[in-house]
């Protein structure tokens, strides 16, 4: 019987443990509205794969429960492939067949018409520059353009939720710009977009909301201005000082000003700090500090900066 | 596809050039030396090399497989009255044109060097011997400049014949050999989807799993057919003396009941392993080591556990139909039922391991 759902992605307590000691996913809640572009976001390892996984019917949980338009993951796989696109984190796709021949072949399994998956092969091939080399196999073809054929073999049956495992990872700026673009024209038509990256750029860029994960665990959520916001607004300036003064000697100079919202170590000779106008102020600071300072840089809190606060470690590193 | 027979050949060639057959029988023979003067020609040096043959055979480079019973001390009949009662193996009979033949006199030029080789009904004592008797005509042969090649006819009482070269003896060998490498190729095969995540990609389609799987063996089976032509077509080309009535939709038929196992092995392994490098490694020291043991290139004897491998019933049974002409159910028939009843106990848990490690319907 046909039943409104509320939300389009839902999991409860979802969990995958690889033997007794590894727990890739650690209980992780999810609710998503249909036509949300949602993020997962988190540094290697952190269980956005093997989140993928389960939802994409491909992993069975350990425990927890998840249902995708409604239809339980564990029940009714078949019905969930049917409004799934997946794009893989790794380039799945076959070499010695051509672009097209690789998108075809994902269209005939999901019982395309030929006519309809060819007019939209094209369209496809198309909007992610490919359509000259479209006919030549893919072994042939650069980095950057077996990514992008990665991507399009899990869009080329329109499905309604689509899963991008870090479709832009290893590309460059350009390349990147591409794929974002094409995600973000799904996103218009209100198809339900999982994404997951280590990008903070690219989450902040496309999301609607985001999660942070790390160890298989939700450590922040909300959108983009939201997280950021947890921290407060204004710039951070990072800095390192003289080989002869410690941090631990500074920090209270510079806390004496009423603009900065707060100042912290990140090694020994490595202060950070955050402050609204911090940029135009600058020269106010560095009138606090009795040393030379040298590696100085501004820039605007970002996501990177969120997970830094939650975790005290970076994305990447 | 076509470097995989080759592949096989040499190693086949490898496996003889280093070992001395391998075999632990030891057998009674007596050889009749029928290379008589030629009063005619005196200045032929007939004898020569018939007796250098006899030398030879009788040296100790066979001493561990065979016992010589008299060269030359009993006429045919007796020796066949030895053979009947089992108090030897098999009679050696060189020709009277022996020594002639392999200098080309010009009185016979027509005429080959010809060893004769009888057993009582030991089809296996006759191939071996065949190979050993090949070897020494040819190391005579090669001292002579113009010699043609020796000409072996053997033969059982039971009037089994056959006139084979090492090769001919090869052929079921590599004709089964050369399946057992689809094995491989299935289980690469899966481990690379695997690898790739195409696996994954595919599985997130409508298409079911058992659509999947089954579409990955069908291929395989094709490869596997097409190899089977090829290994035939080879061994034509290099010239097999096999029989020319041989039955070869039976050898077919066996094949591909003998390639059931491959496909079922191909599944259990890549149902287990990490990596397409891995599935490549693992299965080829099990091919290997099937073959070995299942004797594909050797005479078969008592390697042991060649009951328990799959390849021992294929090639015997493709030996029996291609070099002596059996094709009887007494001949194959525990062939037939040892194959089918491995290949499709290894293919479904092949298919049971595959379904499991894809849990989700
Ligand atoms: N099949 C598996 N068997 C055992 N452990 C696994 C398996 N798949 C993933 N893991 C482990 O689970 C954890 C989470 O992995 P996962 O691939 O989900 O991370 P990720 O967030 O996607 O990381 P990345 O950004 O590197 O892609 C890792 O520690 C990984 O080693
Ligand atoms: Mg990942």
């Amino acid at each position: 019987m046909w039943k409104k759902i509320k939300y389009i992605i839902e999991t409860h307590q979802l969990r995958k443990y690889f033997g007794k000691n590894l727990k890739a996913v650690d209980g992780i809640n999810l609710r998503i509205p249909k036509g949300t572009l949602f993020t997962l976001l988190g540094p290697n390892g952190a269980g956005k794969s093997t989140t993928i996984s389960m939802l994409t019917t491909i992993l069975p949980p350990t425990s927890g429960t998840a249902y995708i338009s409604g239809f339980d993951i564990r029940k009714h796989a078949k019905k969930i492939r049917q409004i799934i696109g997946v794009c893989p984190q790794e380039l799945s796709i076959y070499g010695n067949l051509t672009a097209r021949e690789n998108i075809y072949l994902i269209a005939k399994m999901h019982k395309m018409k030929k006519i309809d998956y060819k007019e939209r092969t094209d369209e496809l091939l198309g909007k992610m520059g490919l359509t000259d080399r479209a006919d030549d196999k893919v072994s042939k073809y650069s980095f950057g353009m077996r990514r992008r054929v990665n991507v399009l073999m899990a869009v080329v049956h329109d499905p309604e939720i689509i899963f991008f495992d870090e479709p832009s990872t290893s590309l460059d700026p350009q390349s990147r710009r591409v794929v974002w673009d094409f995600i973000k024209e799904f996103q218009d038509k209100n198809k339900t977009i999982i994404l997951t990256t280590h990008n903070m750029e690219e989450a902040d860029i496309l999301s609607n909301y985001l999660v942070i994960i790390d160890h298989g665990r939700i450590i922040a959520n909300g959108t983009a201005d939201e997280l950021k916001g947890t921290l407060g607004r204004g710039d951070i300036i990072t800095f390192k000082i003289n080989s002869y003064m410690h941090s631990g000697d500074v920090i209270p100079r510079i806390q004496g000003l009423d603009f900065i919202d707060s100042v912290y170590t990140l090694d020994d000779k490595t202060i950070e700090l955050r402050a609204k106008d911090g940029l135009r102020r600058i020269s106010e600071i560095m009138e606090t500090i009795p040393t030379r300072i040298y590696d100085l840089s501004v820039r605007r809190n970002s996501l990177e900066d969120v997970f830094l606060s939650q975790t005290g470690r970076r994305l990447r590193d | 596809m076509i470097a995989y027979p080759v592949l096989l050949i040499s190693m086949a060639f490898f496996a003889y050039g280093n070992s001395n057959y391998n075999t632990i029988d030891i057998f009674t023979i007596t050889v009749i030396n029928n290379d008589l003067l030629d009063e005619e020609n005196p200045e032929f040096a007939r004898n020569e090399t018939s007796i250098f043959f006899c030398d030879a055979i009788s040296s100790k480079e066979y001493q561990n497989t065979l016992i010589i019973e008299g060269i030359n001390i009993h006429v045919l009949e007796t020796a066949i009255d030895l053979l009947n009662s089992l108090r030897i193996d098999a009679i050696v009979v060189i020709n009277e044109y022996f020594s002639e033949a392999l200098y080309k006199s010009p009185t016979h030029e027509d005429k080959l060097p010809i060893v004769d080789i009888i057993t009582k009904d030991n089809i296996l004592i006759l191939a071996e011997l065949s190979l050993i008797v090949v070897e020494i005509v040819n190391s005579i042969s090669f001292n002579i400049t113009g010699a043609p090649e020796a000409e072996i006819q053997s033969a059982t009482l039971g009037g089994l014949y056959f006139d084979y070269t090492l090769f001919d003896l090869l052929i079921p060998g590599i004709i089964i050999g050369s399946l057992s490498i689809c094995m491989s190729l299935l289980a690469i095969a899966i481990a690379k989807e695997k690898e790739s995540r195409r696996m994954h990609r595919l599985m997130t389609t409508p298409v079911k799993r058992r659509t999947i799987i089954t579409s990955i063996v069908i291929t395989q089976i094709i490869t596997a057919i097409i190899q089977f032509f090829i290994a035939v077509l080879l061994s034509q080309l290099l010239g097999t003396h096999a029989l020319a009535n041989v039955n070869w939709n039976v050898i077919f038929f066996i094949a591909m009941l003998y390639n059931l196992s491959s496909m079922g092995m191909g599944l259990i392994l890549a149902s287990f392993v990490k990596s397409a490098r891995n599935a490549a490694l693992i299965s080829f020291i099990i091919t290997f080591t099937m073959m070995m043991i299942g004797e594909n290139y050797t005479i078969p004897g008592e390697m042991a556990g060649s009951a328990f491998i799959p390849n021992t019933y294929a090639v015997d049974a493709v030996r029996n139909i291609m070099l002596f002409g059996r094709i009887g159910w007494d001949i194959i028939g525990f062939d037939i039922i040892f194959l089918s009843l491995f290949g499709m106990t290894t293919l479904i848990i092949g298919l049971v391991s595959f379904n499991r490690k894809y849990a989700m319907t």
